[in-house]
């Protein structure tokens, strides 16, 4: 059974956000079947939150100050005396996961490196704006996210932000929304609003940043429009404002005197939500200063949950949720008065509301929270014995040594094996194509079950010749290896399986070896359709994009060839291209014909009216499924290769493919993403906008993706492939699915 | 880097329609048709302002064409015009060639040079004869080193080609005649390299002498800078562009984030320069302000004929800054809105649009331009660049009621929008260019849906590219719902129609201020509608041709503005005034040097010289007065010193700022006065019958000034409108000072102005 550790650095006495976030933290692992076990910060006062917790299924709930753990009782957990327990805890009984919730004291945690690589990190104390995130705040992030398994995003603008600031948050950073708990009473039955007072409520402190002074305001507003309301205030702290110190007087004197305000006074939790419950509409009406947060009210998804519509700021991140024409959408007091007056009227209108609101909710609901559970454990956790027979009941885990010079291309092939139970896994890490260790290559060779030779390359040369009797060995081949001098050293006969990534390259290597084709097979490049899958940002049905530009052979010039075509028929289309310049690449830089032919792409983009001001160059790096969210068309134009992930990873993420025919291109894609020239590839483009089948298009394109080569049914091939040989069919033919 | 014509003519942005190739050589092939139309020579003595003279020289006259004949040719560029020489020198020779001072001596100022790519003619100089020009030496200076640049980097080019070739071995190992002739063409090479790195060190010690020169000025320059705070940290603008030229970037190199977050952003200096090598520099004389932009492809229209603007990439954004120098960086956010170069800055799934932004913000601060913000979208959309707003010198809104912040746009061009030749009575449309906006409250989409059911049969309902779609509506409204508009096609729509319904009509919080879309309506001439809006109907001058609707009487108030039709003569010139007072683009831009504090003139292009036609004694009293009270006044007044009785009768006006200069000949003729001034306009003041000026006779002159692209004189007439005319009498004219000046334009016949393709335009208040 799977065991996890929690730890949030709040205090379960108070019941706020944080702390019934630790609490759905909690239900939801116990609910997927894991062990939990969750370390208390503060000594318990009461048992409101902590009880049910310790009732759930698998949970054992640490109280430190009660079992002996530290000598003050009465005051919370210090994060260097937080983390000593976990590790004392962990050497008990390891946790396979550390749930960690607070900057420092993960930051803590990562210094201690008890955890790496069983973190999963959850963080809303970050600086969350550029500004703010200065250096050594990005450096401490590194940290965080290299020592995590999962950096959990509270919200995806949050998991954007955090991956194009921190590299080593891409590929780690899944969300972990917040969990709105359906409420434990009855909904009570509003009566119709025609002929009575609409009641608005709002629950929480009285501040100005909450516009709660003006609030107060606003039914004397309606009545001016012959709006009868009663504004119900819940809530006993009144802010003290340094810089205005009759805020506070005149907030409490406006809660107690005004006309048509009923101040409730502070209330427990459960009743502020049933006396919400009974309310027409719900205020989370704020400064506009707050409009850029990247965090998602669960002020708000409560007020859903309670069939209540809300006012709430117009927002990117609300329109996204709630839809543009969400009805109570407000940018002012005017808006306000406006938004409730329409609904207080419009029997339809607030019918929209509650239901969009309701809707919008039921997202945020436990059930959703368990399903994603259930998806980042298995990603986690996997296991391959049921899929593969060979793997499943054997005395001891299948030793897997995988040797490369460079492992970029495997690595995340390398996690999803290390990760199985079934197998174990060690690296021989080669310092150069024909440089290494021969001791630690030899011991390797004398350990393992399987080795993986990574590239066919020396390394393939080297394994090959001296195979143990009995022991498997895989090699995969790119593409370069195809000219090297090398291949012709590697003894083929006691290769197993060499692995292609396509069809065309399969049947290549075996025109140009004669190497014995029921040996070659074809395992293509995978693409991580849950990483990539994201909402696209408005307006990239006009976006084309472009992964890597150098060397020449990937031709931006055809590249821009076709935004060329589709800017002189209408001009708002733009070419994003995100790469490494190619003076970033020494190798490219040095010859005279990359360097003119760069010139020239430049000049082009400057001068061209149709390509001035129409490109971009976004930065290189690992952020790409962020930068994809922008991006609606993905364009391959290159001269030749081997898979090109690009048009792939753009296809995962819902944007659209567009390939010109290098050769074995229709042996990965579809002919319909494949244009016979930059004319027709305009053309595409330009229809397919203005038909409005892009929506259409981009969705065909993202189940051909998963019907292709998705990473999971890729990890599974390798798993399989470790231990049986795969189908010489498969280097017929095309990875696309039929039409 | 090499260039070809075409690149050189696309990135140079010169406002040129046409260009005729003239000389020996047949240059016409060398043009590019899509970047510019190719016209036949005609053989007239003058050419248009926009037509481009391209023509070669070189040191073979029969091959290249003499040096003097290009001269000659050159005597047809207007001023204002520009030219386009291909020199056939080689690098090496070319500074030592007077070709600089030839030109320089025709009155040109070279506005970029560059290395081409064909070996006949090396170098390509393309020249502007500006209507104002700065001293000759001055401009045969900046001449020789555009030309002395440009050689070095042909050179240094063609050293890199002649090392590649060397270093590139023979591919097919046949036998031994290929050896042989390999062996020979390496040799030849070799001694070629040889030559050019020779040349090419020529070249480079002419540079660094120009170099020193340069430094010798700046540091005087830095002392009499010294002086204004502000301005401290800058250059002055010709040494600045010389030492940018020659490749300096001791600014921007010391330019530093503050706090690190745009550290590792691409730095200026080695190759990504290339990004930007195109476009930014120029060396004409600075006249306008210079902007660098971050801004959307309409504001970049509006502004360009009233600045210099280059318009910044996010990944040219640095490279151009040191280009342009900009007095200024102007930020809108709405370049964050889909299809931009700059989409979804502010979002957090593209923060690193928002990185390069603070680069660009730190980079200008550090070599002294200002920064300016200006928040022209919705709250919302950019919330999270609140705090880059609190990095820039200046933030401007243009709805500041909802921000606080100080309002301001870009204002209205008023070239763009009034048609000088429109005839009022076949505006008869109702134009509504908006869409039917989901964001919109249920009650607002009802008054719209009302206020356009009331506008009748002459509905157009356009929406807007990039706004809020149009499919909305219902029948019968659906049925007057026609195809998208750019901005451009809003400008037109505007002046075909007689009544201009705002959009967005009902304005939440009625706070949304001036909006550059309702101004254009008006300046076409339109009579606009619109709801509750403060800021609008705080306007001076309007009268009726601003409706405000109330939400009961939307329709009537439609109805009525419909049967009003579009602006009588007098209400639209009352229009103009005052919006080209203070919400034109000349005006908003002076608005924002005066806010920067920039020792810029903003508004040269209205400068206005009053000329006293030699004659009879002037009755001064009546002068200083209609001079003194223009709402634009004018900056000098240039009389015949025989008619100046007193000497000091005029000391008022120099007290009161305005320079007089007085000619000191016996029998000084008009063209003498003219050339005394130094206003890119004159206007005349007769001696003695002038009676009063009105305080808007300056404007209204100024007015049909900027109510075209290349206006050469405006009258006031009786009769009403502004519109182009095919001649008038010279009489209470305003003209432009450098075609006085021109021999081949006498200003006693504007006709004959009109005849070559000037354009004369007439400004009346009507009956």
């Amino acid at each position: 059974m799977t065991r996890a550790l929690v730890y949030g650095d709040v205090n379960l006495n108070v019941i706020d956000g944080s702390a019934i976030w630790v609490q759905s933290m909690v239900e939801a692992l116990s609910s997927c079947g894991v062990e939990v076990t969750l370390l208390l910060k503060a000594p318990v006062r009461t048992g409101r939150l902590v009880d049910p917790v310790a009732a759930m299924p698998g949970v054992t709930v640490v109280r430190p100050h009660d079992e002996g753990m530290v000598r003050r009782k009465k005051r919370a957990l210090t994060r260097s005396q937080a983390v000593e327990i976990m590790r004392s805890l962990d050497g008990r009984s390891r946790f396979d996961l550390v749930v960690m919730r607070g900057l420092a004291a993960v930051d803590l945690a990562v210094a201690d490196g008890s955890f790496d690589g069983r973190l999963w990190t959850y963080l809303t104390d970050m600086a969350q704006t550029v500004t703010a995130l200065k250096p050594d705040a990005v450096a401490q992030l590194e940290r965080i996210s290299a020592a995590s398994r999962f950096m959990l995003c509270q919200t995806e603008e949050l998991r954007s932000f955090l991956e194009s600031a921190v590299p080593s948050a891409c590929g780690r950073s899944v969300l972990w929304t917040p969990t709105v708990p359906a409420p434990d009473f009855e909904l009570p039955t509003r009566e119709p609003l025609a002929g009575r007072a609409i009641r608005l409520v709002y629950t929480g402190k009285f501040a100005p940043l909450w516009n709660t002074l003006e609030m107060t305001g606003l039914p004397a507003r309606l009545s001016v429009l012959g709006v009868d309301a009663e504004l119900h205030m819940v809530g006993d702290k009144v802010h003290e404002v340094k810089a205005d110190p009759s805020y506070a007087p005149r907030m409490q004197q406006s809660l107690e005197s005004t006309p048509g305000v009923v101040w409730h006074g502070g209330m427990p939790r459960q009743d502020a939500m049933k006396t919400s419950a009974a309310m027409d509409v719900g205020l989370s009406w704020r400064d506009p200063s707050m409009d850029g947060s990247l965090e998602l009210s669960t002020k708000v998804l409560e007020f859903g949950a309670l069939d209540v519509p809300v006012i709430l700021n117009r927002t990117q991140m609300h329109e996204d949720l709630y839809g543009v024409d969400y009805p109570l959408f407000v940018q002012g007091e005017d808006d306000v008065v406006d938004a409730i007056a329409s609904v207080a009227q419009d029997v339809e209108l607030y019918e929209l509301a509650r239901v969009r609101c309701r809707a919008v909710s039921a997202q945020y609901s436990m059930e959703v929270a368990v399903d994603r559970m259930k998806g980042h454990l298995a990603r986690a956790f996997p296991s391959a014995a049921d899929l593969v027979p060979g793997l499943a009941g054997r005395t001891r885990r299948l030793r897997v040594g995988v040797a490369s010079h460079d492992l970029k291309f495997f690595s995340r092939m390398l996690d999803h094996l290390s990760a199985l139970p079934e197998i174990e896994v060690r690296v021989d890490q080669w310092a150069g194509l024909d440089e290494h260790d021969e001791t630690r290559s030899q011991a390797l060779l004398d350990w393992a079950d399987v080795v993986v030779a990574e590239w066919c390359s020396p390394v393939a040369v080297w394994y090959s010749r001296r195979k143990r009797p009995g022991q498997r060995l895989l090699v995969r081949l790119h593409r370069f290896e195809l000219e090297s001098p090398w291949l012709s050293d590697v003894d083929i006969d006691a290769v197993d399986q060499l692995v292609c990534v396509s069809p065309f390259y399969a049947q290549l290597t075996a025109r140009q070896t004669g190497w014995p084709v029921e040996k070659i097979v074809v395992l293509p490049n995978w693409v991580d359709l849950e990483q990539l899958d994201r909402p696209k940002l408005e307006g990239a049905e006009l976006h084309l994009g472009m992964i890597g530009i150098a060397p020449s052979r990937k031709r931006l010039d055809l590249g821009l060839d076709v935004l060329e075509a589709v800017r002189r028929e209408d001009d708002r289309f733009t070419l994003f291209a995100k790469s490494k310049m190619p003076w970033d690449y020494p190798w490219v830089w040095r010859w005279p014909a990359e360097r003119a032919h760069f010139d020239e792409v430049f000049r082009r983009i400057q001068t061209s009216p149709h390509l001035r001001g129409a490109v971009v160059f976004d930065d290189f790096g690992a952020d790409v499924a962020t930068w994809l969210r922008r991006i609606g068309w993905v364009l391959s134009t290159s001269d030749d290769e081997s898979f090109h992930l690009a048009p792939a990873e753009g296809m995962a993420s819902g944007a659209v493919p567009a390939l010109l025919p290098w050769p074995g291109s229709d042996t990965i894609y579809h002919p319909r993403w494949i244009d016979d020239d930059v004319d027709a590839m305009a053309e595409r483009i330009l229809t397919t906008v203005h038909d409005g089948r892009w929506e259409v298009e981009r969705r065909t394109a993202q189940e051909h993706l998963a019907a292709s080569f998705p990473l999971d049914a890729v990890c599974d091939a390798w798993a399989r492939l470790l231990v049986e040989n795969a189908s010489p069919a498969t280097a017929q033919g095309t990875l696309a699915p039929p039409t | 880097m090499k260039a070809r014509v075409r690149d050189l003519l696309s990135s140079a942005d010169l406002g040129v329609t046409s260009a005729v190739a003239v000389g020996r050589l047949d240059l016409s092939s060398y043009l590019d048709r899509d970047v510019v139309a190719v016209s036949r020579d005609s053989g007239e003595p003058a050419l248009a302002v926009d037509v481009l003279l391209v023509v070669a020289a070189g040191p073979q006259a029969g091959r290249h064409g003499a040096l003097d004949d290009a001269v000659v040719a050159l005597s047809r560029v207007a001023p204002g015009g520009h030219a386009l020489l291909l020199l056939g020198w080689p690098a090496a020779e070319l500074a030592a060639a007077p070709v600089a001072e030839s030109l320089a001596a025709e009155g040109f100022s070279p506005v970029l040079a560059t290395a081409t790519t064909y070996p006949e003619l090396p170098v390509a100089v393309l020249v502007g004869r500006s209507a104002d020009p700065a001293p000759e030496a001055d401009r045969a200076d900046a001449m020789r080193q555009a030309l002395t640049v440009a050689s070095a980097d042909w050179l240094v080019d063609e050293v890199a080609e002649l090392r590649a070739r060397l270093s590139t071995g023979g591919d097919d190992a046949d036998p031994v005649v290929r050896i042989a002739e390999l062996t020979h063409e390496r040799a030849s090479l070799a001694a070629s390299l040889r030559a050019t790195e020779l040349e090419l060190k020529v070249a480079r010690e002419q540079v660094a002498q120009a170099e020193a020169s340069t430094a010798m000025r700046v540091g005087k320059a830095l002392v009499g800078a010294a002086k204004n705070p502000r301005t401290a940290a800058r250059l002055p603008r010709e040494a600045v562009r010389m030492w940018r030229l020659r490749g300096g970037r001791a600014g921007l190199a010391k330019a530093r984030t503050s706090d690190g977050v745009g550290a590792g952003l691409p730095a200026t200096g080695g190759e990504v320069e290339r990004l930007a090598a195109w476009r930014g520099a120029s060396l004409e004389p600075r006249t306008r302000v210079s902007v660098l932009g971050v801004v959307r492809p309409e504001t970049e229209s509006a502004l360009r004929l009233h600045s210099y603007l280059a318009r910044a990439m996010p990944d040219d954004a640095l490279p151009l800054l040191e280009r342009a120098d900009p007095d200024m960086v102007l930020v809108e956010t709405a370049v964050s809105s889909p299809s931009s170069p700059w989409a979804h800055l502010g979002n957090p799934a593209a923060s690193e649009r928002e990185r390069r932004l603070l680069a660009l913000v730190d980079a200008a601060q550090g070599v002294g331009s200002p920064v300016v913000l200006w928040r022209n979208t919705p709250v919302h959309e950019t919330a999270a660049l609140d705090d880059l707003a609190r990095r820039c010198d200046l933030v401007v809104d243009s709805a500041p009621a909802r921000s606080g912040g100080t309002p301001w746009s870009v204002g209205v061009s008023l070239a763009d929008a009034v048609d000088l030749g429109a005839d009022r009575d076949a505006r008869t449309s109702v134009l509504y260019a908006g869409g039917f906006d989901p964001r919109d409250s249920a009650r607002r989409r009802a008054l719209l849906v009302e206020t356009l059911g009331a506008a009748g049969g002459g509905l157009s309902i356009r929406p807007r590219r990039g706004g809020a779609p149009a499919e909305g509506f219902d029948e019968p409204l659906r049925a007057a719902v026609g195809p998208g508009l750019t901005w451009q096609g809003y400008v037109a729509a505007c002046r075909a129609a007689a009544v201009v319904v705002a959009s967005p009509f009902v304005v939440p919080d009625s706070m949304l201020g001036l909006r550059d879309d309702d101004l254009v309506a008006l300046a076409s001439g339109a009579r606009l509608v619109s709801g509750p809006n403060r800021d609008l109907a705080a306007l001076p001058g309007l009268g009726s041709a601003v409706r405000v609707a109330g939400e009961r009487d939307v329709a009537d108030v439609v109805r009525a503005a419909v049967a009003d039709g579009p602006l009588t003569e007098a209400e639209h010139l009352a229009v103009l005034r005052t919006l080209a007072l203070s919400h034109s683009v000349t005006a908003r831009l002076a608005e924002l040097v005066g806010r920067l504090g920039l020792d810029v003139e903003a508004a040269h292009a209205r400068r206005v010289a009053v000329v006293v036609p030699p004659g009879d004694a002037i009755d001064a009293p009546r002068l200083v007065e209609s001079v003194l009270r223009q709402s634009v006044r004018p900056v000098e007044v240039v009389v015949s010193g025989r008619d100046l009785v007193p000497a000091t009768a005029l000391d008022e006006l120099v007290a009161s700022g305005v320079a007089v200069r007085t000619v000191a000949r016996t029998d000084p003729s008009y063209v003498d006065l003219a050339t005394a001034a130094s206003a890119p306009w004159i206007t005349s003041w007769a001696p003695a019958s002038q009676g009063l000026w009105t305080d808007s006779h300056v404007l209204d002159l100024l007015i049909g000034a900027e109510s075209g692209v290349d206006v050469a004189a405006v009258t006031l007439t009786p009769g009403g409108g502004v519109r182009a005319m095919a001649a008038f009498e010279a009489g209470a004219t305003l003209l432009r000072r450098a075609l006085v000046l021109a021999d081949d334009t006498p200003s006693t016949d504007l006709s004959a102005w009109s005849r070559r393709g000037r354009t004369l335009v007439a400004v009346g208040a009507g009956s």
